[in-house]
Formats: structure tokens, sequence, C-alpha cells
């Protein structure tokens, strides 16, 4: 961008001249501030990211909301999408991308001190609009990936080339984890998944490689186990969703996701994000053509879609104290994944099994009215209906979570509630899944009267072993 | 930027009752519906209304008075939803919100709504996840752009808008046809759209759900009552020797419980309203000036303004058979103005 600019003023052109012409020839989504040496005005320019300008007296001060320029002022002047411009001290400036002028005056407002302190940033909890930005995340992940060819085709030939591929993650990161390496072993690949803290016990060779997963790259258990297995030898590979940190530091690849910070402390959009790029490296891998994750973020956007159902599933969840998740194939790691945010948001405590697993000895506990929530993303829906059935019989209430097809069709199931969400190919089904396991939870938290950011006990980043 | 409000409907779905009351002003837990809406909105910034209204428009302005800002009233001409809406817009010069009046959500609801077009400048829909059954005006689905449909989303229109000034004779036509610039949010808080009469219900269960205690040190309590947690008592109230406010409850301004009454759970007692002795009021809405005989049940029931209710009067709640899908209990709505005789036993789902 710097140099960009500097390209620009090089062939004449005054600074904010400069500063537009280089704003209009690059792609994307931004919120970008600017200074120039010399030149007292901050340059801004804005698309899809949040931007305000805050008014004071001889002061302007400019945010990404208005909340942080509270203490000093709350006269605000809104930028819009495809706007930039200027401010200093006095003077605000904005024009709109295709060059007309605005009048920032008639924009002025002042906004409420007293419904602004109470709300996070407008949204009614930092969980429940990271949950609504998944389709965005997954969009700006797989768009990255597509386009950082040379980093990605080096990580590609170095998964491929190994004896074995280890994948190790912590909490949410391993069960995304999990997914990609039972992609891998379906098809005939050597891959095991390790949970961070117990990586003693899997010992990899010079001829493995190792991709460790984090949202916050600082994660105590991952990074040592990452150490670990350089020290054994093995080549280490990252997925991580910030920039510079240790972990990706600590590799000879660095992969990211492009989730964008995630302040929640339940992994919500960073999970969509990270199941998004994993489908995206392992259909490489497997040769598979990636022409499917086109349809990637209309995926999510369909599962967003069934907000109405994860509400009444959650608010139903929330009268209950215990719960199973159950799934086959692909269907675990949703399970997990599933039982784990209930838990950790709405304090219910809920149990992931595979399906079949159920029967020795997890089916003692229900009775009637206990609630077992099914994965089903059409992997096994013969056994995974038998199990349904079995469920039922005991008066369990089952809830069947779906993709394009509706078991609950079949009376004899007895289906207490199913969501069927609709994707254009199987392959896209955990994509459909992750948010609505997450609304289920944030609905039940809610219900609870338990706020979903703060969870007790627990950390956004885990630093300690 | 000015907002147009709705308070012209007919309120079908609540009559008798609303023959005689315009359902955006019915009082709950001590604000009218609508106030709700105007309050929410005044707190995100907006400080113009154009209140669209009927015949009933004095209680509109009744319900809307005091507040600080440009309020201009104006009588609905064109029949139909669309028809008041463009009757309101006539008043606007270009963007302006819109807000149906008998929605009560939280003030962040509107802040929400007012943020997200300062931060996109685009039109704005409000929208709120509903389960199949629950009977909605209109669908969003969200696919390469916003579409307005029937069916085939649990995503519903949540009744406030930021729109453009435009011609249409078709509301939801009209919404379709700006959707592909539109933004959107979703709402996950607290929200009831007040339709039919369990709907005022489960507003004063919303409500008091975010209302801390507070017990008014102008109203008049007997060392000997009782008042359990999240109990909101107003000023000027009077509860007598041995009653029991079991939360949450609403004692509103100058309101009576006499001796050894129950309330308990969800229940709101208007302005003015008098509760006789050795009553039980559970989930309830007891209108303004209303007045509850001796010795009466009355659950999950919504009794008018100035009605009364004779002693001994019992509701029956279970089962009854609801529009609203989730609620199986209501007992009886009573007009304003209307009567219950002595001793008499009503319900389920009565009115009058």
């Amino acid at each position: 961008m710097a140099h960009l600019i500097e390209h620009y003023r090089k062939l004449g052109m005054d600074n904010f001249t400069a500063f537009k012409r280089a704003i209009l020839s690059i792609e994307g989504d931004h919120a970008i501030l600017v200074v120039i040496k010399g030149d007292p005005r901050i340059f801004f320019s804005k698309r899809n990211n949040p931007l305000k300008i805050g008014v004071a007296d001889g002061m302007t001060l400019i945010s990404s909301d208005s909340w942080s320029m509270f203490m000093v002022t709350n006269k605000i002047i809104p930028i819009n999408d495809e706007e930039f411009g200027y401010i200093s001290a006095r003077e605000r400036y904005i024009e709109k991308f295709s060059g007309e002028r605005v009048d920032t005056n008639s924009r002025l407002y002042t906004e409420d001190t007293e419904s602004l302190v109470s709300s996070h940033e407008g949204y009614e909890s930092f969980m429940h609009k990271e949950i609504l930005e998944s389709h965005l995340a997954v969009r700006e992940t797989l768009r990255s990936m597509m386009r950082e060819t040379e980093i990605v085709s080096k990580a590609i030939k170095s998964l491929s080339e190994a004896r074995r591929i280890f994948v190790v993650g912590a909490g949410t990161s391993y069960h995304a984890g999990l997914m990609f390496a039972l992609r891998l072993q379906k098809a005939g690949l050597t891959s095991i998944p390790v949970i961070a803290s117990e990586h003693h016990y899997f010992r990899a060779t010079e001829d493995d490689a190792v991709l460790v997963i984090s949202q916050s790259g600082e994660t105590m258990d991952s990074l040592i186990a990452s150490k670990h297995y350089r020290a054994n030898g093995a080549r280490i590979l990252s997925l991580t969703n910030t920039l510079g940190n240790s972990i990706s530091h600590e590799s000879d690849i660095a992969l990211h996701t492009r989730a964008g910070p995630e302040v929640g402390v339940a992994a919500t959009k960073t999970f969509t994000s990270q199941v998004a790029a994993l489908l995206f490296l392992s259909s490489n891998l497997l040769g598979e053509d990636v022409e499917y994750l086109k349809e990637a973020e209309q995926t999510v956007t369909n599962s967003l879609q069934a907000m109405g159902y994860a509400l009444e599933i959650g608010t139903q969840l929330c009268k209950k104290s215990n719960a199973y998740y159950l799934g086959r194939g692909l269907g675990v790691p949703m399970a997990l994944e599933g039982a784990l945010k209930i838990k950790e948001i709405a304090y219910i405590h809920a149990e992931a099994y595979p399906a079949g697993e159920s029967k020795h000895g997890p089916i003692a506990l229900v009775e009637k009215g206990f609630p077992v929530v099914f994965i089903n993303l059409g992997e096994f829906v013969g056994e995974l209906s038998n199990n349904i059935k079995e469920m039922s019989a005991r008066g369990a209430e089952t809830i069947v979570l779906s993709i394009n097809n509706r078991l609950s069709d079949n009376k004899e199931l007895k289906v207490w509630r199913e969501v069927s969400v609709s994707v254009s190919d199987t392959r896209l089904a955990p994509l459909a899944m992750a948010p609505l396991i997450q609304a289920i939870a944030y609905y039940a938290a809610k219900c609870k009267g338990v706020n979903p950011d703060r969870p007790r006990n627990l950390a956004k980043t885990v630093t300690v072993q | 930027m000015k907002a147009v409000i709705l308070a012209a409907g007919r309120g079908e779905n609540l009559l008798p009752y609303t023959e005689k009351e315009q359902k955006e002003a019915i009082q709950v837990s001590g604000k009218a519906v609508v106030r709700y809406v105007v309050e929410g909105l005044w707190k995100a910034g907006i400080r113009e209304f154009v209140v669209v209204v009927n015949d009933k428009g004095k209680q509109i302005e009744d319900a809307l008075d005091g507040i600080d800002a440009s309020m201009e009233f104006i009588r609905q001409v064109t029949p139909g939803i669309s028809g008041a809406i463009r009757d309101g817009m006539e008043r606007v010069d270009d963007y302006f919100v819109l807000a149906f009046g008998d929605i009560i959500a939280p003030d962040n609801f509107y802040s929400e709504l007012i943020g997200r077009y300062n931060e996109s400048g685009r039109p704005v829909l409000s929208t709120v996840p509903v389960y199949e059954g629950l009977d909605t005006y209109g669908l969003v689905k969200l696919n390469e752009r916003l579409h307005i449909v029937k069916e085939g989303s649990t995503l519903a229109l949540a009744g406030a808008y930021v729109l453009p000034k435009g011609e249409f004779s078709e509301f939801l036509d009209y919404l379709e046809s700006i959707a592909d610039r539109a933004a959107y949010f979703i709402w996950s808080g607290p929200w009831v759209d007040v339709g039919f009469p369990e709907d005022l219900l489960s507003a004063i269960e919303n409500l008091l759900n975010r209302k801390d205690s507070f017990i008014s040190n102008r109203a008049t309590i007997s060392s000997t009552a009782i008042i359990g947690k999240n109990v909101v008592i107003e000023e000027g109230a009077i509860v007598e020797d041995y009653a029991i406010l079991k939360g949450p409850a609403y004692i509103g301004k100058n309101a009576y419980v006499g001796s050894f009454s129950l309330i308990r759970d969800y229940s709101s007692i208007e302005e003015g309203a008098v509760i006789g002795a050795y009553c039980e009021v559970a989930h309830s809405l007891i209108g303004r000036r209303a007045v509850i005989g001796s010795k009466s049940y009355i659950t999950h029931s919504v009794i008018g303004t100035e009605a009364r209710i004779g002693a001994s009067a019992v509701t029956i709640s279970y089962p009854a058979a609801l529009k609203r899908k989730g609620e199986r209990k209501f007992g009886a709505l009573i007009s304003p103005g209307g009567e219950l005789s002595h001793g008499s036993l009503v319900g389920p789902a009565f009115r009058k």
C-alpha cells in the first residue's frame, strides 16, 4: 500500500490523489488509515468494514467504533462503504469512490450514551455477531487460500510427500483437525489426529508432516507439541487465524484462516473457517476438483437462514441438564464440537459419541425426555436411523440436524424436531452444520440467562499447560 | 432522519378488546406498547416522528405524551398496511425509519438498526429468527442477494426498517425491489410482535426479565407483606397486610393490592388497578384502573382498562387452543370497561 501511494506520488500526484488512486487500484474489503510524513491529515478509506469519524472541539477522531471515542465525544459522522477522504483537527472531507463529494455536516449525529454503553458495538453479543459473520469469514479464508498459490502449493507438496500426517489441535481446533484427518484416512492416507496435550504418545519421524491448528497461534499445548515434533525431525505446518503468532513462527510453512478477530471466548466463525481451509487442503491433497467450494459461502448462509430452528432447539435444550450428541463418519467431529459448544456456553453437560458406540454403554442413561442430538451429514443414513429408533424407543427427545434429507419423514423414528439444510455438494456438509450447532448453544445460553461471551473458567487463548 | 410509526391497525386478533382500545395503546408494565418503540428509536438518536393513527388516535397521542421530540400524528386515509406506510411516507423526504408500533423489543434493537444504516448507508431490514407455526408477515431469504419470501427461511421481518422514500402499491413488493441493495441484521434478543392476547403475556415476561427490583419510596407497603425477587413497585402503590408479591411482578402507580392476595410469576398490575383481598393473580395483565373482586383467581389472562371482575371469579387457562406455538394456556381476555359477574367461572380462551 505504502509503495503504491509512493508510486503515484512519483508520477506527480498530490498526497490525496495518490491515496485515492492507490485505493481504486486495490481489491477487497478494508478500513484503511494512512498518514504521510509532513502532511497533517489522516487519509481513510472504507469498504465493508466499520469506520467512523468523531467530532469534538478543535479535534477530529477516527475509529472503527463510536464506543472507543466515547470518552471524548458522542458526535459521530458515519462513513459509508466505498468512500474515502481525510481528516485533520478541524477538517473532515468525505468523497465517494465515484468522485461525488459528501456533505459531512448533514451526516453528523449524536449517539445516545446509555444505549452505546450497554451494547456490544450495537450487537446483542459478540458470539452472536461472530456466528452471523461466518459466511464472510469463510469467503475471505477461501479467497486467500486460492490467492496465495505459492505457499499453499508448498504446503500441499509437503503433506503429499509425507509418510504420515499428524494433525494437532486443542478443543475446537482439534475437532476441525479430526475432520481433516478422517477425510484423509478414508482415502487411504495415513493421518493421525492428536490432542495437543497428549502428543507424548505419538512419535513422529523425519518422513512425517505435522499440521498444527490453533485459532490464536499461542495455545501453549499446541506450541509445545509442535516443538516436540520438530525435535522428532518432522516438517511442521501451521494453520492459525492471527499474523505473527508463536506457532506460525515455529513452523516451516504457516497457513492462515482469514476469519478476522474473534472476541467471544467460544470459537465460532474461526472454527467454520478452519473447516473451510481444511476442506480446501484435503481436496487438493486428494486430487479433487475444488470447484465445489465456490458454494461454500452460500452453504453457510443457508445455515444462517435456519436460525429459527436453532432458537427453538436451543430453548428446548436449555431446560435440560444433560444431552448426547451422536453422529457417524464426519458427523463425529461435528458432534464433538456441538457438545463442546453447549457445555462451554450454556453449561449443559453434553457428551458426544460415534452413534454406533451409543449402544455400548451411554444408552443406559437414556430415559423419558433425555435429549439426543443427531448429526446427519447424509452418510450411513440407515445405521443412523436405527440409532434414532433405539433412542426414541427409550423415550429420548431426538433432535436431528440433517443435510439435504429429512429423516423425520419416517414416522417410525419419532423424531422430536429436525432441521434440514440444503447443500449443493455433500462435501460442504460440515460448513452447513457448524453455524447451526453454534447457534443452538448460543440460544440455550440466552435462554438460561448466561453471558455467552464470557463463559466461566474459560479464556480465549489458553497459554498454560 | 424521520421515523414513521404505524399505530393504525385494526388489531383483529385481539377483538373484541381492540374495539375499545387501540392495540398499540395497551399498557404493559407501565408503558403503552407503542411507547417502547418510540423511546427505543429516541435513544438511537431519532428526534422526529410521524405517527400514523386511526379514529382512536387520541389514545396513541396520550400514550406518547411527554416525549421530547417532534411528533406529528396523521390519520390513515389509504387502507391496509401498505396504505398506512404510504400515508406516512408522504411526510418524509428521503431515507426514513419505518417502525411497526406493536413490537416490544429492547432499545438495542433500534440502535442496531440505526447503527447498521450509519455503517452501510444502505436500506436496512431487521430480521428475527422464528420457527414453524409462527404466523409472520414476511420472511427474508439470504441468497446472492436478499429476497422477501413466504416460505423457505426461518428469518422473519422484524418490524423496523430504514428505507428510501419510494412508490409502491404493496409494501412487501417494495421491500423485495430494494432488497438487492439492502443491508440486514438478525436480532436474537427479546422480541414480541403483539398480535394475539397471549403475546401481551409474553411481552410481560420479556419486560420483567429485563427489569431489576425497584421499590419506590413513595409506595405504601405493609410491614407484613412479603416481597420476593424481581418486583417493581411504583410510586403511590399500596400493598396491604400479608399480601405476597412473588416476582417477577410489576405493581404500577397508585395500584392497590389487598390483604392476603398473592401476585406472582410475570403479572403486571397497571396504574390505578385494584386487587381485592384473598386474590391470586398469575401470568396476567391487569389493565389501568381495572378492579378484581375479592377471592378471585386470575391466571394467564388480560383484564382490560377499567374492567370490573366480580368477587370469587375464577379463570381456567388450560388447555387452550392458541395460534402461537408453544403456548397452551390462556384464561380470559376482558375488554376495557367489560364486566364479569360475581362467582363467574370462565375459560380457557374466553373472550368478552
